[in-house]
């Protein structure tokens, strides 16, 4: 083969791989990803309406490809977005969390500003609460709905046994030994992820020192080892030593905490308001649907402040890439997603279809004509008694004290360390985090 | 053709592709860990310089060294624990004479199953309730063990999966250096009146040293980079009692947004990963003559 043949074809290869592999990132940028966290049974109502959504969305913005690309909740917001942020390729549309999440975002321009786009649709004033995707008066998220914790119970059982909704912490106490007594165990839990047992130890905290304690942690205002937090998870570690749980529930997920209560081994369960759409759903909750009742974490006698407050927020839903504003029709798909997405209709549905209470101010009317199950009318009855709501501790804490804490609440279950020091451990996180010296 | 092969230029035109992939995927990414490992960077804004805090750091937070112990905990289970079943159950097949075949491809099963998959598969086995281990326990009137949530069986318990989804693969690499030993060897020790287990043990694991020592090598590496059955597993957990170097790399470095710090953990890895394979290459791997049949 003569020598010049050999490289001119060479070269031919070279120069159409390069060419060919362009045009095929070309072609890429015009299908818009759209992360989101609806995964498995429990979330199918809320994937079918984010399907829905975009139906509507292809037809106003025709020509522009769309993907779906679902990934867990907690891996997405800890692992994968995360690290999409720092090569600045996150999708066009993604789940967001508010708060810190979005804070360290906006620091580094990676979210679309939508404080304009909610003004051109007339959407400004239409949230109930735009707290924890507001970085200095902008906008930067979109929350898809509220939610509240507090504890599912097992009606069937209460009545049984002649059992009342507590109102004090010493009355849930007694229903869990009694219940506890019966050979059941008295609060399902799953802690293999530890946000799961610290929604629990979030609102008893709450109650021992006050509401507002978790939004001094990150100013030094407030310590983490102080004596009413000590108490919280000293009484903490007390349930889990009379047993009040289920023994090697921290190497089981979290889907397990809800079959916990389904099968009827567990009579309560601490989780948000999500999880009720599983209990209207006959296919998940069997014989338990439509019995399954709901009360807030009720107060403690001597607590700091407000006891009647609840954990609760708007602090997940949708974020969208700063890069989109680039693209004129990713951005007219955007807008049409947020239009489509954020409106009275969705919101009744999501309400009707998931019991996902609403993050926005949808007319009484239509709130009132809602088909909702009596579970949500009761989550939501407890809603309009609480005084107020305090944020869940994971939007107003920086990760690595998430991840001390986390640690130090699997610790403190597994009977490896005592409240106090780990509390110490998670106040020394917090000081470096505080500090300059932060690393 | 032969003439222009001789020309460098040609050999340099054919490696560049790979040259060029080897730089970006490799090395860049490798300098660039080294340079950011010595900075405070989230990630996100503009990195800054902090000499050897991160190291420091690292030096000085005892949840890092017991993510190394674990690894450690990876390596001496691969080595005395795995390695000997290896063997042991590679001489067995190797001296069936009947459904071979099906031995093999049974004990090579697990190795072609995706890891998440093994990690659900024996979270169930390990389920308190109704998992097989405890229901077996429970059976014979022991306590049931509460295999992945107690801190003391956790790490054991990862170790058992690991172990049972790569022991096949090393059976058939074992496996494949047995039966290229020539039969006359064999034959001459049985005519000489070596039993089975003299043969085992004088004739057949000293010709397949070579093999043996390439799985203790894949071993120790793996071993190294272990985090997607513990990530399935555990997560970590309880309270960090699995965490190896790489997934304390994750939770440190991409989880709390401290990406120059998980760079200096990447750093750290990298260098023990060196000095272990430095160290077997020294003290073991070269002792090991070169079999010539």
């Amino acid at each position: 083969m003569k020598k010049s043949l050999l490289v001119s074809s060479l070269s031919l290869v070279l120069a159409a791989s390069t060419v060919l592999s362009t045009a095929g990132a070309a072609s890429k940028t015009g299908t818009i990803v759209i992360r989101h966290t609806q995964l498995g049974e429990a979330k199918q109502q809320r994937l079918n309406i984010l399907k829905d959504v975009l139906a509507r969305v292809s037809k106003e913005v025709p020509g522009v490809k769309y993907k779906l690309d679902g990934v867990d909740s907690d891996v997405n917001r800890k692992e994968k977005l995360r690290s999409e942020m720092v090569v600045n390729k996150a999708p066009a549309i993604f789940d967001l969390f508010g708060g810190s999440d979005t804070q360290l975002y906006v620091e580094a321009n990676r979210l679309l500003d939508l404080t304009p786009i909610l003004k051109e649709l007339g959407l400004s004033n239409k949230f109930i609460s735009l707290n924890e995707f507001t970085v200095n008066g902008k906008i930067y998220g979109l929350p898809i709905g509220g939610y509240q914790e507090g504890y599912f119970y097992n009606k069937d059982y209460f009545k049984a046994h002649g059992l009342k909704v507590p109102t004090t912490l010493a009355e849930l106490e007694k229903i869990a030994a009694a219940v506890k007594k019966d050979g059941k165990t008295p609060f399902a839990q799953a802690s293999k992820a530890a946000w799961v047992p610290l929604m629990t130890a979030n609102t008893l905290w709450s109650r021992y020192a006050g509401p507002d304690i978790t939004n001094g942690f990150s100013t030094g205002k407030t310590k983490w080892n102080s004596a009413p937090m000590i108490s919280a998870f000293t009484k903490y570690q007390e349930w889990v030593k009379k047993g009040y749980f289920k023994q090697g529930e921290l190497g089981l997920d979290y889907a397990e905490q809800r079959n916990q209560l389904i099968r009827g081994e567990a009579v309560m369960m601490y989780d948000g308001s999500w999880a009720s759409s599983v209990f209207a759903d006959k296919a998940q909750a069997g014989d338990m649907t439509g019995k399954v009742g709901y009360f807030a974490l009720p107060a403690v006698a001597g607590g700091k402040g407000n006891q009647t407050y609840v954990n609760g927020g708007f602090s997940n839903g949708y974020g969208f890439s700063a890069k989109v504003k680039n693209d004129k029709k990713q951005l007219a798909f955007v807008k049409s997603f947020i239009k489509n997405m954020y409106n009275d209709e969705m919101q009744i549905r999501g309400l009707e279809a998931d019991g996902v209470l609403p993050s926005m101010k949808v007319s009484s009317t239509k709130l009132a004509n809602a088909k909702v199950t009596p579970l949500v009318k009761e989550i939501i009855a407890v809603g309009n008694k609480a005084s107020g709501a305090f944020p869940a501790f994971d939007s107003l804490v920086s990760a690595d004290v998430n991840t001390a804490l986390s640690e130090g609440i699997q610790k403190l279950i597994g009977g490896k360390v005592t409240p106090k020091a780990m509390l110490d451990a998670v106040q020394k996180a917090q000081n470096i985090a505080n500090s300059d010296d932060d690393f | 053709m032969n003439k222009t092969l001789r020309k460098p230029w040609t050999y340099v035109l054919f490696l560049l592709p790979l040259l060029v992939l080897y730089i970006m995927f490799f090395i860049y990414p490798m300098i660039s860990a080294a340079i950011t490992s010595f900075m405070k960077w989230n990630g996100l804004t503009e990195p800054k310089f902090n000499g050897l805090t991160n190291y420091k750091h690292a030096y000085h937070d005892a949840k890092f060294w017991d993510a190394v112990l674990n690894n450690g905990k990876f390596i001496l289970f691969s080595v005395f624990v795995q390695v000997p079943i290896i063997l042991f159950f590679s001489l067995l097949i190797s001296n069936v004479k009947k459904l071979k075949g099906l031995y093999k491809t049974a004990v090579f099963v697990p190795s072609v199953m995706s890891t998440a998959v093994i990690g659900i598969l024996w979270s169930f086995i390990y389920e308190p309730d109704i998992g097989l281990f405890n229901l077996a326990l429970t059976k014979i009137g022991l306590q049931p063990v509460m295999w992945l949530s107690d801190s003391q069986w956790a790490m054991f318990s990862i170790l058992i999966t690991n172990a049972w989804q790569w022991t096949g693969f090393y059976i058939v690499m074992v496996l494949a250096a047995i039966l290229s030993i020539p039969r006359e060897i064999d034959e001459a020790a049985i005519v000489d009146g070596a039993g089975a287990f003299t043969r085992a043990t004088r004739i057949t694991v000293p010709l397949i040293m070579p093999v043996i020592s390439v799985v203790i090598m894949l071993s120790i590496a793996g071993a190294m980079k272990a985090a997607d059955i513990i990530i399935v597993m555990t997560k970590g957990g309880p309270g960090g009692v699995t965490d190896v170097m790489a997934t304390y790399l994750i939770k440190y470095g991409i989880t709390n947004a401290k990406y120059g710090y998980g760079n200096s953990i990447g750093v750290l890895i990298f260098v023990f990963s060196l000095m272990l394979t430095a160290l077997y290459q020294v003290l073991v791997a070269r002792r090991v003559e070169r079999v010539e049949y």
